[in-house]
């Protein structure tokens, strides 16, 4: 046994002179105090381990001093023996109400006495075990707490670039300061329409956090250069997949939405059903998850396939998380989809839905606790070219001024048949920082030059097939035929980059295809007209509002673009 | 003088063994601690402080008992309950057998170091 320090407070020196005895045979500290005053004293200012106190003394008798001594050690155990002459069970018990955590009758006996110290020195350890742990846990709390809040600010960061304050978007997220797994995003494509993504990640916390990093990286990050959702939900699915531990995964409801097209393209993994309100008619349309969450499978096994809807102005989509479904009441009961589904059976204002879900949901869990995440989303389809295409925060680079580089990029058969090169060369394009405010309009002009190069002149399409839909479908057989049959052929995609003076430069499109080429002096007069404002076909205008030239060369089979920038607003 | 009439022997040897060389000690520091007790009880009595009464005996009895003097400790105890019941009639003379069982004890104590 450790060396302790003990204090006896006895008003009898041949009682303290005993007990310091006997303590000290047993090898340990002793300090001595004749009333309960002194004992006060002696505890504040010698701090002692264990005290042995009689119960009438002068000046200020045991129980009081013990009650004090107490009150002075606070959350420290300080056992306190009685000595007592007390022979009754009433005045023992006295005792121990007191405060006191044992008794020692006398005539003193000192191998009971060693025992009891014994016993309260490992109840004292114990009980500075405990008190350090206990204060362990609360620090490791503490520190989790405050790297959750890290994460979920860092998350924040990473998810904020997207354009959830669209105005054809509402949306809620439970306002919980610790990242709770569920994940909103949604950003605009190059292209002009939107990707949506709402994921429900399994758990909280930090290990929900780190894979929602990531995926918004990979959300934004290949959106802004204009892959497809399909391209970008395969690289999600295989980043999780990679990233995650077993048994981690995240639910999710992803969209890609056309105005130009009015539809939807949904991707659903285990995700609650979402619901398609049709403005007018006011029909209920519910899409289903047909799909496992994200980061389960494999990139082999991981179907890409979507569901398609066509969406007319006014029609909205709405996407919540299970945490909607799961809230729980006082009562423990859930708030279930047919309550959910209720809400849209006979709206008294079908406007006010997302408001009336947001509402009922509150009330139905009341004071209940709020264990799950509810997210909401309600999407709006809107006429193309309502909404403002969001301006891309143009960030300054190590390298302020313009620089000069050239590539050339040539993609053979094999490349053309299996690989879209659009993401590759915005992705280039895209390091020209002026010209990222303008990348929506550029990779028009880019799908557009380069669709007439492969399809034109390597497939050798007559553009003309297109005039009507028996046409259309007979060109894209025929597209799909000669894509398989391809021996031979190639596109090289040239981009140049000069330097314009302070703030100033020009980018050169070029693209060159292995085919015949065509007579292009009525293209490049059709541009010149257009830049007369006379020619009102799409694409050609805006292509000439954003070029300062374009033109065929060679035998047709080489075209030309200079974008010259800063772009002077129309 | 019968030391057992006067003592528990076990306790008072084991008593000698744990005290070792501070034994005399010991017994000094009772008997000089006690000698006033007889007086003081007295007094308590003549002013019928029966709390006083109470606590002295009591302080004395765990002396006594400590020291293994069970004789002495017992008359102790009788005076301590007559003082906690607030009954002083007819102490005197337990404070009398107390201070003639104290010089019992005192010689025997002394007659030991």
């Amino acid at each position: 046994m450790d060396q302790i320090r003990i204090l006896i407070a006895d008003d009898n020196a041949s009682d303290r002179l005993l007990l310091s005895k006997i303590i000290k045979k047993q090898g340990h500290d002793v300090i001595q105090a004749e009333n309960g005053k002194q004992a006060i004293d002696l505890y504040s200012s010698e701090k002692p381990d264990i005290i042995l106190m009689d119960v009438l003394m002068p000046e200020m008798n045991g129980k009081e001093a013990t009650q004090a001594i107490k009150e002075i050690a606070g959350e420290e155990l300080v056992p306190i023996i009685f000595l007592t002459s007390l022979a009754d069970a009433q005045s023992l018990a006295d005792c121990l109400d007191a405060g006191g955590d044992d008794f020692l009758t006398k005539p003193y006996n000192h191998i009971i006495l060693k025992a009891k110290i014994d016993a309260l020195v490992r109840m004292k350890k114990m009980h500075t075990t405990m008190q350090k742990q206990r204060d362990t846990i609360a620090e490791n709390n503490q520190h989790m707490l405050h790297e959750q809040r890290v994460a979920k600010a860092v998350f924040d960061n990473v998810a904020h670039s997207g354009c959830l304050d669209a105005s054809n978007i509402r949306y809620m997220l439970s306002p919980l300061a610790v990242f709770n797994g569920d994940v909103l995003l949604a950003a605009r494509k190059p292209s002009g329409g939107m990707h949506i993504f709402l994921g429900d990640f399994t758990g909280h916390g930090l290990p929900a956090a780190i894979g929602a990093m990531p995926m918004a990286e990979i959300f934004y990050g290949m959106t802004a250069k204009g892959f497809a959702l399909r391209d970008i939900l395969r690289e999600i699915n295989l980043k999780l997949k990679s990233i995650l531990p077993v048994g981690f995964f995240c639910c999710a409801a992803v969209v890609d939405l056309s105005f130009t097209k009015r539809n939807i393209s949904v991707w659903m993994g285990g995700v609650p059903d979402c619901y398609l309100l049709t403005d007018g008619s006011k029909q209920l349309k519910e899409i289903r998850s047909s799909h496992l969450p994200l980061g389960v499978l494999g990139n082999e096994q991981f179907d890409d396939s979507m569901t398609e809807h066509s969406m007319e102005p006014g029609d909205r989509l709405f996407m919540w998380s299970d945490g909607i479904i799961e809230a729980r009441n006082e009562q423990g009961d859930m708030f279930g989809e047919e309550r959910l589904k209720g809400l849209f059976d006979n709206p008294d204002d079908s406007e006010a839905i997302f408001d009336a879900i947001k509402e009922s949901v509150n009330t139905f869990v009341g004071e209940g606790e709020r264990d799950d995440d509810t997210t909401l989303i309600e999407v709006r389809m809107v006429e193309d070219g309502e909404l403002v295409q969001s301006q891309v925060e143009v960030s300054k680079g190590p390298v302020s001024k313009p620089i000069d580089w050239e590539m050339d990029f040539k993609l053979g058969i094999e490349t053309l048949r299996h690989f879209n090169p659009l993401p590759l060369i915005m992705h280039v394009m895209m390091e020209v920082p002026a010209l990222r405010a303008m990348g929506g309009q550029l990779y028009t002009v880019v799908a557009e030059l380069y669709s007439n190069a492969f399809e034109h002149g390597v497939l050798k399409l007559d553009s003309s097939l297109k005039q009507n839909p028996q046409g259309f479908a007979e060109y894209y057989s025929l597209r799909e035929r000669r894509l398989k049959e391809l021996q031979e052929g190639e596109v090289i995609v040239r981009i140049q980059h000069i330097p314009n003076g302070e703030g100033q430069g020009i980018l050169k499109l070029s693209l060159i295809d292995s085919g015949d080429g065509f007579d292009f002096h009525s293209k490049n007069r059709e541009f010149n007209e257009a830049n007369q404002g006379n020619f009102c076909g799409r694409g050609i205008p805006l292509i000439s509002s954003l070029c300062h030239s374009l033109e065929y060369k060679g035998a047709g089979n080489e075209v030309e673009a200079e974008i010259h920038w800063p772009v002077k607003s129309s | 003088m019968n030391k057992a009439e006067h003592f528990d022997l076990d306790s008072l040897s084991m008593l000698e063994e744990v005290m070792e060389d501070e034994f005399p000690e010991l017994i000094r520091v009772f008997l000089v601690d006690s000698a006033p007790r007889c007086d003081a009880l007295r007094q308590a009595n003549d002013s019928q402080n029966s709390d006083a009464v109470r606590e002295i005996a009591h302080s004395f009895k765990g002396a006594s008992a400590n020291l293994s003097a069970v004789r002495l400790a017992e008359l102790c105890f009788e005076v301590e309950s007559a003082g906690r019941e607030g009954q002083l009639d007819g102490i005197s003379e337990k404070i009398d057998a107390i201070e003639q069982e104290f010089s019992k004890v005192q010689s025997i104590l002394q007659s030991m170091i």
